[in-house]
């Protein structure tokens, strides 16, 4: 039986993977106590906050309710058998592999968002999701496959923003639910590419519920850059006076980004479609 | 024009008190005549290579570029979000609404921050220009007389030479949040 408390397990195990377990409690420099040399520090209340683990998905890291998330498999490590391969029937959009004795359906989530797909590396993993009923059993169970999981991390109440109702009103929308306000440096400080780039992470993984119609990651990177499209979420600015020579860029960073939350039981449908 | 808005030529010779009297006769019809004449102040801007324009009371704020976090599944005319001090804006691109050339964001491109009805929401427009004054009357007659190019376009306008065409803000939001969805399931 799968119950809540993977979610404790799953915290401890990303502290072990290393996989980064901030705070996120907001401060608040006083301008009186800075004089001082003092530092107000207002803290939310623990009750206050949800916990979110931060995953990429085609090079753009989405937020996932820890509540929802019951275990994370690492498909390299942990002797999964894939069973069926997404797309081995018309319309069927999921894979399946062997978990605990049965079948479990398994879903991209870079496809399922249309993101770009990029070659999953050693850091993909496959996330354990379902309905959770009140007596502790998770029915609809599925994986959701992610190319990284970044961090888990708390958010204050007053972090979060809603996006408007007529955004997320279509089929797809309906598994955005809102936006996460982080500071700009702990999702830069998370990014999967920027770990590869530094620590040469960039080993393939073998694993057919990854597609293999999937570009060569390096290439991907490589590509991008070539038509200066800076890995991220920011625009691209190229000049408008013709020459080659592009502008530097002119876009305002503000010190917090927004993260696109999801809800994963949005997704049952699709993975027992 | 009536009598009272003759211009008073001072008397030396005339009464003091009529001659402030005229004076302030003159005075009110020149701030009655104002008042008559109230003007609207359009936002006017760039997207492709022409000019529109918005009413200033529905621009909230004109901001630079900011980073501009995608959202799946939204409108195809939606981008995403943006984060603008705290508050998050969807950015919504019209060009392909009003079938003009894709412009890449270049240094003058700016955020229009808007509010029409319930909808707040973030537009990206090519180049900002200027905020023109015109009087109410006459932007009444030029869109009684002129019909809209599209029915994103409300009017034509020329305002000092320079054609303009008015933004239809309903049409326009009810065909961003119909369009299709950018990646479906």
């Amino acid at each position: 039986m799968i119950s809540r408390e993977y979610s404790e397990s799953n915290l401890n195990r990303a502290e072990r993977n290393g996989l980064g377990l901030s705070s996120g409690l907001p401060t608040m420099k006083s301008l009186f106590a800075e004089g001082n040399g003092l530092e107000l520090r207002l803290e939310t209340r623990r009750e206050d906050q949800i916990e979110i683990v931060i995953v990429m998905a085609g090079h753009q890291s989405f937020g996932l309710l820890l509540s929802q998330v019951y275990n994370i498999l690492r498909p390299q490590n942990d002797g999964i058998n894939v069973l069926k391969q997404p797309g081995s029937a018309p319309g069927q959009v999921w894979g399946s592999i062997e978990y605990q004795g049965g079948e479990l359906r398994v879903l991209e989530l870079a496809r399922m968002l249309h993101r770009p797909l990029v070659e999953p590396i050693d850091r993909s993993r496959i996330l354990l999701t379902g309905k959770l009923l009140a007596d502790g059993r998770v029915e609809h169970q599925y994986g959701l496959a992610v190319d990284d999981v970044l961090a888990v991390q708390r958010v204050g109440m007053e972090q979060l923003r809603l996006l408007p109702a007529w955004m997320c009103q279509k089929k797809l929308g309906k598994l955005v639910w809102g936006t996460a306000l982080l500071e700009r440096h702990s999702l830069e400080q998370h990014s999967a590419l920027h770990q590869l780039q530094t620590e040469g992470l960039l080993t393939p993984l073998q694993f057919a519920i990854f597609q293999p119609d999937r570009p060569k990651l390096g290439s991907t990177v490589e590509a991008l850059s070539e038509l200066g499209v800076s890995v991220g979420n920011e625009l691209t600015i190229i000049g408008a006076n013709g020459t080659k020579e592009k502008l530097k860029p002119a876009i305002q960073e503000s010190e917090f980004q927004p993260l696109i939350l999801l809800d994963l039981a949005a997704l049952i449908p699709v993975a027992y479609s | 024009m009536s009598d009272s808005y003759l211009p008073v030529i001072p008397d030396p010779q005339s009464d003091p008190e009529r001659l402030i009297q005229a004076l302030e006769r003159q005075a009110m019809a020149l701030q009655s005549e104002q008042e008559e004449e109230p003007m609207v102040s359009l936002l006017t801007f760039v997207l492709g290579a022409e000019w529109f324009a918005l009413p200033l009371d529905k621009v909230k704020v004109v901001s630079r570029l900011l980073d501009v976090t995608p959202v799946p599944g939204t409108s195809i005319y939606v981008l995403g979000v943006i984060n603008h001090k705290s508050a998050i804006y969807p950015l919504v691109d019209i060009h392909d609404l009003l079938s003009l050339e894709p412009q890449m964001p270049t240094r003058s491109s700016r955020f229009v921050i808007i509010q029409h009805g319930k909808y707040l929401f973030a537009m990206l427009v090519d180049a900002m220009a200027e905020v023109r004054e015109v009087k109410t009357r006459e932007l009444e007659q030029q869109i009684r007389s002129s019909k809209g190019i599209s029915e994103f376009i409300s009017s034509e306008l020329t305002v000092d030479r320079r054609l303009l065409g008015l933004l239809n803000l309903d049409t326009i939001l009810n065909r961003v949040v119909e369009g299709g969805e950018n990646g479906a399931i």
